[in-house]
């Protein structure tokens, strides 16, 4: 049996309780540094495996499913993995300075041990085959994450980190019922006897409740229009590190949920066009897209912009996947990769940059064009991705999203779309104008070591090469989405 | 390696020269050798372009199945002689113009001059419409920092609509257009004779509209208003990006649409030609009596400039092969005749001070060959004989005459009863009405600056006589 999917959420698991004996700052750092990149060096070689053989299957202890509990590694997880993992690699890199700075010295060590189990939770979502199990990995990365976020030199960090509790807490308890609610109708646990069992019937009352309550739970952690607000309060008060680390991760986990749970389980049934669920899914997003546009031009804060941009961006991917269509989550598994790439690294400079500042306004890049003239480059090839314009990933990510839409019954939203994504300019558009434009000239930022500045860089290269060359982007996820909806045709 | 690919590289690395330079002194003498090396190349590449003609060269995919793809077509071969040409006089032009105006910061302008004409030839040598939008793209915003080169606050404000403007419609109209047509006939790539096998009607109606509103650097009318804002950048980016390269590159985007996206044949049989007609009579006509009311010399040139644009898409929606010569014709002349109007306008601004043309009274006593050829250039707006703007109007009646669409003669009578109107108070101030102010220096002309300026009419005068042979290659290769 291959040993790689349990290796991955192991490796880590295992090496946290030894951080808490080594303690020392230094050494810590290091370990998790290298358990980070020794999973990214595993994931790769499961994602070979996978990619050319086809889905893996691990059982747990050797008891068989339905009764154990199963790991399945198939291309859709491999992916999700691959970039979780890739982020928080990355930030952990960017990060040892920040994380210096803003947490405090006894804390540290804790801080790197939450790291991990947050990770640890992520990737445990993304791989594992046990539907009351990916619950459990949910609360495992909640739990540290509501630890991370409470480490933020301010005031309001602590507050934040409650509010992402008890939202966090809601979102998981309706997650919960909603499991608890197929348990009885089924009496399984395992995602592919679920979806078998669960049949092509009609949808018992229980059945709808049960759907109703995973989108609730998975609308909360995606940031679905209207249940955003808990994003943008973490993203402006967390340690900005840990802004960048779950830009990237923690709400496209909550896409993986979505996709898992009403794509692959509840395929048979096929929810999301029953009661127009799609419809009003779709609707509610471009909604979302629109007002978190034009409140992201309407910010001072950089990270509110930033923050409210990635409810925009989410919005997008939402509106793709509610398409319904293999095109519409091409589209969306695309802006997944591109996304986070883009996100991260813009969170990243702004972390770099303002180790200390706890509000960082736009004005805060004032004349910066002259003092990080490379640095800032990289920036703005960032910001141009977030635009979408040609040679970057963005501009792949809005052809697939566009073409979707205009083959899609909701060709007619695509007006929307095209709006907001223009409107995005506007406010990527303020900061490049404070950068290379303004008289005054910053000297609060902070010198940023060169570690940072390569992990930033190496965002802005990747941002321009997955402009250039889609094969990752876009043909895993044609094939993903094509499995998909081969399955559902079926 | 392709030589099309090669001239793209060449001028790349002419960038990271440049700007591995970054000397004051004498970035502008290197630039001039780098537009001269550009002419160079172009002139090869049309000496051998039976061989090159419909060669494509993949780079690389940009789309999976629409590469970055490059090839040379008959109506790129002129407007290849024309912008390269032409960027060679208006190196030579700004050279001295950013001395004697005490430019700083020339290493940048030239950077971005050159990327512009980098994108300008991307355009040209483009062979899907995929790859004509990166360039498209890459051309709005290499321009900008030119636009706001001088950064003072009017020109930061011009410079944010100028890119509103550019990359909105580009974002919000162009690409939907683009991905709409890929979807409905599964290719991007330039065809003569067009690439929709079958079609409906309203898809066709909303592409056209989508578009035109699209390309706005073809600025035609409603969104055209980019076009007079980008003038408060220094006049050789005036010259040749908006008078030339930008602008021309729009309406040569719009020419490679309506013949070798839609096709002579879709557009006359769905009438969707009807709709551009529409627009750009509307520009033709608005334009001018906006540009009668413009003080500004440069801001009357802009104007100007939109008028003059529509008539070439004017042109070309006549669909009638008259028109079509017409529009290429005018897309020649427009450019040198526009293009010493306003070198003449950086002229006079740079020795006298003067940009409004209110204050031009007596001016030719003062910069006399200025004067010269700024009537010559007016003369060809106007399209009067013996200028070569004459011929392409001529060609313009007759299309319209072949085409019967006969309401369109007011317009184009209207029009240049305006051109008239708008542009001979220029000349005739100039020349006779007496000066209020005394110009006590008799004659202030600066050879160096004028040069360029003089060699541009000369070959204006001279192509009057020699057409014969653009006519000609036009009617063997492109109708």
């Amino acid at each position: 049996m291959n040993q790689l999917p349990v290796l991955i959420i192991v490796l880590p698991l295992l090496i946290a309780p030894i951080l808490l004996l080594v303690r020392d700052n230094r050494h810590v750092y290091n370990l998790s540094l290298g358990v980070s990149f020794l999973n990214i060096l595993l994931i790769l070689i499961l994602f070979q495996d996978v990619y050319q053989n086809g889905n893996i299957l691990y059982e747990l202890g050797s008891w068989k499913a339905p009764i154990g509990i199963r790991l399945n590694a198939d291309l859709l997880s491999c992916y999700f993995l691959l970039l979780i993992n890739f982020m928080a690699f990355i930030c952990l890199i960017a990060g040892n300075k920040t994380i210096k700075s803003q947490v405090e010295d006894d804390n540290i060590h804790l801080f790197y041990i939450a790291w991990l189990l947050c990770n640890v939770g992520f990737s445990g979502i993304v791989l594992t085959n046990d539907i009351f199990n990916l619950f459990v990995f949910l609360e495992i990365s909640s739990l540290a994450s509501y630890f991370l976020i409470s480490q933020g030199n301010y005031k309001a960090s602590s507050l934040a980190a409650i509010q992402y509790l008890f939202i966090g807490s809601i979102g998981a308890v309706f997650i919960l019922f909603a499991i608890g609610i197929l348990y009885v109708n089924t009496g399984t646990l395992n995602m592919t006897d679920l979806s078998n069992k669960i049949g092509s019937g009609s949808i018992s009352l229980s059945m709808s409740l049960s759907i109703a309550m995973f989108l609730i739970g998975v609308g909360i952690k995606t940031a679905l229009f209207p249940l955003h607000g808990w994003l943008i309060r973490t993203y402006s008060y967390a340690p900005s590190i840990i802004v960048s680390y779950f830009s990237g991760t923690s709400t496209k986990i909550g896409i993986y949920i979505l996709l898992r749970v009403f794509l692959d389980i509840f395929n048979s049934i096929n929810p999301l066009e029953y009661y127009n669920l799609a419809q009003l899914i779709l609707f509610l997003s471009l909604i979302g897209v629109l007002l978190s546009t034009l409140y992201a031009i309407k910010q001072n804060e950089i990270k509110k912009m930033l923050a409210y941009s990635s409810v925009a961006q989410l919005s997008y991917i939402i509106i793709a996947i509610m398409l319904l269509t293999p095109d519409g989550l091409t589209a969306s598994l695309i802006h997944v990769f591109n996304h986070s790439i883009i996100k991260t690294g813009l969170f990243l400079v702004v972390t770099i940059l303002f180790i200390n500042n706890k509000n960082v306004s736009i004005d805060d890049f004032s004349g910066l064009g002259e003092k990080y003239p490379l640095l800032m480059s990289a920036f703005v090839i960032l910001l141009l991705g977030l635009i979408g314009l040609p040679l970057t990933s963005g501009f792949i990510s809005k052809w697939y999203l566009i073409s979707a839409i205009l083959q899609s019954d909701y060709w007619y939203t695509s007006g929307v779309i095209l709006i907001t994504s223009f409107m995005t300019f506007f406010y990527a558009w303020l900061l490049i104008e404070k950068i290379y434009f303004s008289a005054r000239l910053n000297h609060d930022a902070s010198v940023a070591t060169s570690y940072q500045l390569l992990c930033v860089y190496f965002l802005a290269a990747l941002t321009i090469y997955l402009g250039v060359d889609t094969s990752l982007t876009f043909g895993i996820s044609e094939q993903i989405s094509n499995n998909f909806y081969s399955t559902i045709n079926q | 390696m392709s030589i099309l690919l090669s001239h793209i590289l060449f001028l790349a690395l002419s960038i990271v020269i440049i700007y591995l330079l970054r000397k004051e002194a004498f970035t502008g003498m290197v630039s001039i050798f780098i537009s001269l090396a550009s002419l160079v190349y172009a002139l090869y590449i049309i000496s051998i372009q039976d061989i090159l003609i419909n060669q494509k060269t993949d780079i690389f995919n940009i789309i999976p199945g629409i590469p970055l793809s490059f090839s040379l077509d008959y109506l790129g071969v002129i407007f290849l002689v024309i912008s390269n040409g032409l960027w060679l006089m208006v190196s030579i032009f700004s050279e001295r113009y950013l001395e004697l105006n005490k430019y700083q910061n020339k290493p940048k302008f030239y950077i971005f001059f050159t990327l512009s004409m980098l994108a300008t030839n991307g355009i040209i040598y483009s062979s899907n419409l995929l790859t004509t939008f990166v360039f498209y793209e890459i051309l709005t915003i290499a321009t900008y920092p030119l636009v706001t080169f001088k950064g003072d606050k009017k020109s930061i404000i011009n410079g944010k609509k100028y890119l509103y403007y550019l990359l909105g419609t580009s974002i919000i109209f162009f690409l939907p257009a683009i991905i709409f047509t890929y979807i409905l006939t599964g290719t991007l790539d330039y065809k003569v004779g067009g690439i929709f096998t079958s079609y409906n009607n309203t898809a066709i109606y909303i592409l056209i509209i989508l578009y035109l509103f699209g390309i706005a650097k073809s600025a035609v009318m409603p969104f055209h208003k980019w076009l007079p804002s980008a003038m408060v950048a220094p006049t050789p980016v005036s010259a040749l990006l908006h008078a030339v390269a930008v602008v021309k590159s729009g309406v040569f985007i719009m020419l490679k649409v309506f013949l070798f996206i839609f096709g002579v044949d879709v557009l006359t049989q769905s009438g969707a030609n009807i709709i551009i007609i529409l627009f750009a009579s509307f520009t033709i006509i608005s334009s001018s009596f906006i540009a009668l009311n413009q003080d500004n010399i440069k801001l009357r040139l802009a104007y100007s400039t939109i008028g003059q644009l529509s008539y070439i898409v004017l042109a070309t929606a006549i669909l009638a092969p008259y028109s079509i010569l017409a529009a290429v014709l005018h897309l020649i002349f427009h450019a040198l005749g526009k293009i010493m109007l306003f070198l003449s306008a950086g002229i006079i601004a740079t020795q006298t001070g003067i940009k409004n043309v209110s204050e031009m009274n007596n001016l030719s006593s003062k910069l006399p060959i200025t004067c010269l050829l700024m009537t010559i250039g007016a003369i060809i707006m106007i399209g009067l004989p013996p200028t070569i703007g004459f011929i392409s109007k001529w060609y313009l009646l007759l299309g319209i005459m072949e085409s019967e669409n006969l309401y369109l003669l007011i317009i184009i009578i209207l029009s240049t009863l305006l051109n008239a109107s708008y542009y001979f108070p220029m000349i005739y101030k100039s020349y006779f009405e007496k000066a209020k102010f005394d110009y006590k220096s008799p004659s202030c002309e600066d050879m160096p600056l004028a040069f360029p300026v003089i060699i541009v009419g000369f070959i204006a005068v001279i192509l009057f006589f020699k057409t014969d042979f653009i006519i000609k290659f036009i009617t063997e290769n492109i109708i």
